[in-house]
């Protein structure tokens, strides 16, 4: 089971009416509680190979709502935030002379590209890992962004 | 294409003289008849094939095209270009490479192209590509940060310039990050694409475009004073091929090293290799220009640029220019 497994298996319990979810498979065994007073994620055991065990650990061993999105944090509720990966310069468009890749207001689908971050020369295209609405942009296009800056606010829709 | 005229190619370029056709049998399981075959399906293909009595077959000459095969036959390398693809023409081979990384292509994956229609540079900047050149895109998946993906790019310009220094004795230069030069003008340009999140990179493209075999009259009136050729730089006809395959070794070389962590000697060489360190340089970025003074390359491969009011600072965006 790998990191990004483990963040669907979060996701689709956060939508659902389940409260506490125990699994348990030969390398991991994961606990996930929804309605305790304090969320909590409790992975043991060896992880299997194609996980680095510190990257899981160090990215479990926080609070859920961390944990919701690797690129997001979540605030009130289903609104999240998108974070640079990389310090670079925001691009809305993958071209000058092109159009945004979204606008404010817009239907995001999962895996919709929704700017790019450069750095030396080296492009990123971010990907929404989110379905939802764009609700706003903060940097402008062109401006330098910071690692874990916020860029995106995203309503999430289940 | 077949894996058993790829296996007869690789027999046939490693015997390097003839090889009976009981012998190519015996070493590859299959029948006379079989090989027979194949190998009228390799000289459909522009290889030319000696075939004698008794002392068997014989490689006279490879097509002058890249071919799949051959490629994947003769390269030995351990990660990049174990399997190669050659296409006549795409749109953009960091476009279509996508494609295949999605299919499931394996790290090292590489696609290359005569030709490419929708050949593009940073920022959707034209490329021109029609032919002459090689045009190839490298699937990589480092397992590093996303924020130390650029050092990839600066890989890929050493290994172009390492490879045109000591294979073609050509003068080629860096321009930091992602351009080689020669005499001034560009000879081959490299467009790094990063898919990642904030831990990890999903996949990485390199992209390469090398000028190779154009003639002046070849470039458009706007590229004519800032574009040249290996054929222009150096006075003779380059075999793309060839030169392919030496990319596609020092690339291998460096990314292994890249990986064994020895990024700092990676750093030390791209110094040597640089046009610009030491230079006065203006700064573009979408909002401002700067002036400076480029200083050094800095351990994470940023540029160290000394400002004019005073401040010193890695540079990771923007274009630069030399000012002269």
């Amino acid at each position: 089971m790998d990191f990004s497994e483990i963040k669907k298996l979060i996701e689709v319990v956060s939508t659902s009416d389940i409260a506490e979810v125990e699994l348990e498979l030969e390398s991991v065994k994961i606990k996930l509680s929804k309605y305790s007073k304090e969320s909590h994620i409790v992975v043991q055991g060896n992880t299997s190979q194609t996980v680095e065990p510190q990257a899981v650990q160090e990215a479990l061993n926080v609070e859920m709502p961390r944990v919701q999105g690797d690129v997001a944090s979540v605030e009130n509720g289903n609104t999240i935030e998108i974070q640079s990966p990389m310090v670079g310069t925001f691009y809305r468009a993958p071209s000058p002379t092109s159009d945004p890749f979204i606008s404010e207001g817009d239907r995001i689908k999962k895996g919709q590209s929704l700017c790019i971050i450069e750095a030396m020369k080296l492009m990123n295209e971010i990907e929404s890992e989110y379905q939802g609405k764009l609700v706003n942009i903060l940097v402008e296009n062109g401006q330098p962004v910071e690692y874990g800056q916020p860029l995106f606010l995203l309503e999430a829709e289940e | 294409m077949p894996t058993v005229s790829q296996d007869i190619l690789k027999q046939l370029h490693k015997q390097g003289d003839h090889v009976s056709g009981e012998e190519l049998s015996r070493r590859l399981g299959i029948s006379r008849t079989a090989i027979w075959k194949q190998i009228n399906s390799l000289r459909r293909m522009g290889y030319v094939i000696e075939a004698s009595p008794r002392v068997g077959y014989r490689l006279i000459k490879t097509p002058e095209q890249i071919t799949t095969q051959e490629m994947n036959a003769t390269l030995n390398t351990s990660v990049i270009g174990q399997d190669v693809l050659s296409l006549p023409q795409v749109p953009s081979t960091n476009h279509c490479i996508k494609d295949y990384i999605k299919q499931g292509a394996k790290e090292g994956f590489t696609l290359i192209a005569q030709e490419q229609t929708q050949g593009r540079g940073r920022r959707g900047r034209e490329w021109h590509s029609q032919g002459k050149g090689l045009y190839l895109s490298i699937y990589l998946k480092p397992a590093i940060a996303p924020q130390q993906a650029s050092k990839l790019t600066l890989l890929a310009a050493l290994a172009v310039t390492e490879v045109l220094h000591q294979q073609y004795q050509i003068p080629a230069q860096i321009k930091w990050p992602n351009d080689v030069l020669v005499a001034d003008k560009k000879i081959c340009g490299i467009l790094t694409e990063l898919s990642a999140d904030m831990e990890s990179v999903h996949y990485l493209i390199v992209g390469i475009g090398i000028n190779v075999n154009q003639d002046p009259d070849d470039w458009p009136d706007e590229l004519r004073n800032i574009a040249s050729s290996l054929k222009s730089v150096s006075g003779k006809e380059v075999d793309s091929k060839l030169l392919l395959k030496r990319l596609l070794s020092r690339m291998d070389q460096l990314y292994l090293l890249h990986q064994g962590d020895q990024f700092r000697c990676l750093i030390t060489a791209s110094k040597h290799y640089s046009c610009i360190v030491g230079k006065n340089i203006t700064i573009s970025t979408a909002s401002a220009t700067h002036r400076g003074k480029a200083i050094d390359i800095a351990d994470d491969g940023s540029l160290l640029v000394e400002y004019e009011d005073g401040r010193t600072e890695g540079l990771w965006a923007g274009d630069v220019s030399i000012r002269t």
